[in-house]
């Protein structure tokens, strides 16, 4: 079944949706770009640093190399070394000698940086050492079986890192002069990570030992010749390898740097995870606004339509009041139409409500011509009625409901049997009873038709007496609706002055006395005295026009008369 | 290739001698050197240092002349035998131009050695060398120490204030000694008839001993070569 949903909502929803679906994505866009960038970022950082390493590196190299030569320029250690050539052979002249280079060695290595100092003959053995420790310096023994010209030695398992000149007299070499000081892989990494290769097998790293062979299958295998850096994932994180390119270490040491980008990353985004929690938020909360003013500024002109629709439903009038200055021109279109459609309902109500009234003034009229006496009297209750409610002052509206109202208020006799009605001579009590059923007989015929709802008091009470005396309901004073009070005064007026079948109509002094008397007691009393004096003036009106028209009618007779 | 083997072709020729010379003989002999016993001055792999000329373009001519470079550091006596003791001579070691002149001399022991300075700066001889530990002290242009050695052995000298300086001072046991020429040749004259051991010091590569018969009349030819050949090793 389809989901019913209002226009506001509906809107609201498409707006907001959207615009959230369109900040997700560029978030998530943003953040895939971001990584990107940071990769490559990360890279250049990498080499950059790798760069200073190795600028770093070389000028280290280069002042070992320059300190080297001044140190290999001594002739105590020439000499020393000279001296290795009297005593061929002779281990105890051998080890004098040695101990003669180790004091020079001592000598030459107080206060410098390096932690290792060893001369080795011109066939490349070793023939004595020092290892410069911070408390002081320590002979190196046992000297190692030979020394390689490598960068890096491993002497008593540790590894180093080393520099080495000739020891040169005159045109002749005499050996060589080592001065090393301890590899640290780990100052290879201040941030990350790294690995020494040496023939591809791993000689040092600062990864637990147990991920190593996994990164030396790596590395033998897609980061071998990768310049540039290769990407690899170690125990489940993601790392970016860098070799770090050494001059002198040509292809038998390689050390790699590894920096690890899912923290690279992790960096980043808490550091710009309050931006764009906020920028989210401040998003979403703007979509909302954005999207709630939207709809209510696209709906609201329709919502007004439906609310006066439903008003009109509930009253069961349609106005043609439909507003057509709304800012959405479809809706004013749809407002004239409605207010169109609500003019040609209210014309053709209008013309219905007439049609009724006229049908149920025939009513009437056919009702008052059932008897002679009664005739017209419809009419004349209803012109009294209404020139009592235009002395009051009423407004046009109500004194045309009192109107119309008078001219019906004795439908209900419709239902009186004729026998009684039509009666010559005085009623008796049922009769009479019977008479009083007419006015809720009216109201029952006319509270059918929702139009005549107006009309209903004064046809259900205009027999109701200021002292509640009266009937059907025995209401008093002011509980009885003004246009019932002025009809009940007209009727029972037409009542006294008209014939009936058992007595002739009251002359003016008795009515006007019977009038007067009934006043605080039938009638409100002031209805009485209004009414009265409309008939002072109407009887003076009659007066003043039949003296006005007699000398018009009669001036040629009275003249004639005169003249008579 | 930094090393380079020189092949000499070699001969030895012994004389021997007439009635006259029985009880004394000559020995004539050929030091052969088989290859270069220097090991050549090698340079800072990346970096040049004043002073520190490479040699690499050097080693082209000193390939041609071998020889000359390697027997000027070589030295020869006799040890050994029943060999008079010896007659104490005198000789002169001067510092000129930098350099110790003449790089190597040999002198009977109890000879007095000269150390002229005839640079027009200071120089500090000086030796570790357990058959005579010396040291001359700063001194000037024209002055001259005088040291006796009197313990056979080899002194190297050196100056500490120039560290490319050295030289060697052979101080034989007998007075049967020589400086090969520039062919490597030498001899001795007037040798008891005897066996000795003659005995060859190379400044770069030491000792090299050989057992050298005299006739009682004639002449003994030797050839040492040097390094000594695995073939001929005793």
């Amino acid at each position: 079944m389809k989901k019913r949903l209002s226009l506001p909502t509906r809107i609201f929803l498409l707006a907001f949706v959207s615009v959230c679906l369109v900040l997700g994505a560029g978030f998530w866009n943003l953040n895939r770009a971001m990584r990107e960038k940071i990769k490559d970022r990360l890279k250049e950082s990498l080499q950059s640093s790798e760069k200073i390493l190795d600028t770093t590196a070389s000028r280290y190299r280069k002042r070992s190399i320059q300190m080297l030569a001044v140190l290999s320029e001594n002739p105590g250690l020439k000499a020393a070394l000279g001296l290795l050539q009297e005593v061929p052979g002779d281990p105890d002249a051998s080890s004098q000698v040695r101990k003669t280079i180790e004091a020079t060695l001592f000598q030459l290595g107080r206060g410098l940086e390096y932690e290792l100092i060893l001369v080795a003959d011109s066939s490349g053995r070793p023939v004595a050492g020092t290892l410069i420790r911070s408390w002081g310096t320590v002979p190196l023994d046992p000297l190692p079986a030979s020394i390689e010209p490598s960068p890096l030695i491993e002497v008593q398992g540790v590894l180093y890192e080393a520099s080495t000149v000739p020891i040169n007299l005159g045109a002749e070499n005499l050996g060589s002069l080592t001065v090393a000081r301890e590899f640290d892989i780990a100052s290879w990494s201040p941030t990350g990570q790294a690995v020494l290769l040496a023939n591809q097998k791993v000689l040092r790293a600062t990864f637990p030992p147990a991920l190593l062979p996994e990164i030396a299958s790596h590395l033998r295998g897609e980061c071998l010749n990768a310049t540039q850096g290769c990407k690899l994932t170690v125990a489940g994180e993601q790392y970016l390898a860098l070799p770090l390119e050494r001059p002198e270490w040509q292809d038998h040491y390689q050390l790699f740097g590894f920096q690890s980008l899912d923290t690279a990353m992790a960096d980043f985004t808490q550091d710009f995870w309050g931006l764009f929690f906020w920028s989210g938020l401040i998003g979403t909360v703007g979509a909302l606004l954005v999207a709630f003013a939207g709809s209510r500024s696209i709906s609201k002109p329709m919502t007004d339509l439906i609310l006066r629709l439903k008003t009109s439903e509930n009253s069961g009038l349609l106005e043609a009041a439909f507003p057509t200055e709304s800012g959405v021109e479809e809706v004013n279109l749809l407002a004239a139409a409605l207010n169109q459609a609500a003019h040609a309902v209210q014309e053709s109500q209008e013309r219905l409500q007439e049609a009724s009234l006229e049908f149920l003034e025939t009513m009437a009229r056919a009702l008052d011509a059932r008897d002679r006496y009664t005739a017209g009297h419809s009419d004349r209750v209803s012109a009294n009625s209404t020139a009592i409610a235009q002395a009051l002052g009423l407004p046009e509206k109500e004194v045309e409901i009192i109107r119309i109202g008078a001219k019906m208020h004795d439908i209900g006799k419709i239902g009186i049997p004729d026998a009684v009605l039509q009666k010559q001579g005085p009623l008796t009590m049922e009769e009479y009873d019977l008479i009083k059923l007419h006015p809720e007989i009216g109201k029952r015929i006319m509270e059918k038709v929702g139009q005549f709802q107006v009309y209903l008091p004064i046809v259900e009470l205009h027999h109701e007496d200021w002292d509640g005396r009266g009937y059907p309901h025995g209401l008093s004073g002011e509980e009885v609706p003004l246009g019932a009070r002025i009809v009940h005064v007209a009727d029972v007026y037409d009542a006294i002055t008209s014939d009936r079948a058992y007595r002739k109509a009251m002359p003016p002094e008795q009515v006007r006395e019977i009038m007067l008397r009934s006043s605080g007691t039938m009638f409100e009393p002031v209805l009485v005295e209004t009414f009265l004096s409309i008939l002072r003036k109407r009887q003076t009106l009659n007066n003043v026009l039949e003296e006005a028209s007699a000398p018009c009618y009669e001036q040629p007779a009275r003249a004639s008369s005169s003249v008579r | 290739m930094r090393r380079t083997f020189v092949l000499l072709s070699a001969t030895v020729l012994c004389l021997g001698g007439g009635a006259l010379s029985a009880r004394a003989g000559e020995i004539r002999g050929h030091i052969v050197i088989v290859h270069q016993l220097t090991k050549q001055r090698v340079s800072i792999p990346d970096y040049s240092l004043r002073g520190a000329a490479p040699q690499a373009a050097e080693s082209p001519a000193a390939e041609q002349t071998p020889i000359a470079s390697e027997y000027s550091k070589l030295a020869v006596f006799l040890e050994g035998g029943s060999l008079p003791p010896p007659a104490p001579s005198a000789a002169t070691l001067a510092q000129h131009n930098r350099q110790f002149e003449p790089e190597v001399i040999i002198v009977p022991v109890g000879s007095a050695v000269a150390f002229p300075n005839l640079d027009p700066i200071f120089h500090n001889v000086f030796s570790l060398s357990s058959a005579k530990q010396l040291d001359l002290g700063y001194y000037p242009a024209g002055e001259s120490r005088t040291v006796q050695f009197d313990r056979p052995g080899i002194v190297q000298v050196y100056c500490h204030l120039h560290p490319d300086m050295s030289a060697a001072i052979v101080v034989a046991p007998s007075s049967f000694l020589a400086q090969p020429d520039a062919n490597g040749r030498f001899s001795f004259s007037d040798v008891p008839a005897g066996t000795y051991e003659l005995v060859a010091w190379h400044k770069s590569a030491g000792f090299f001993r050989q057992a050298v018969v005299v006739p009682d009349d004639g002449i003994s030819e030797v050839t040492m070569t040097i390094p000594v050949r695995k073939a001929a090793a005793p």
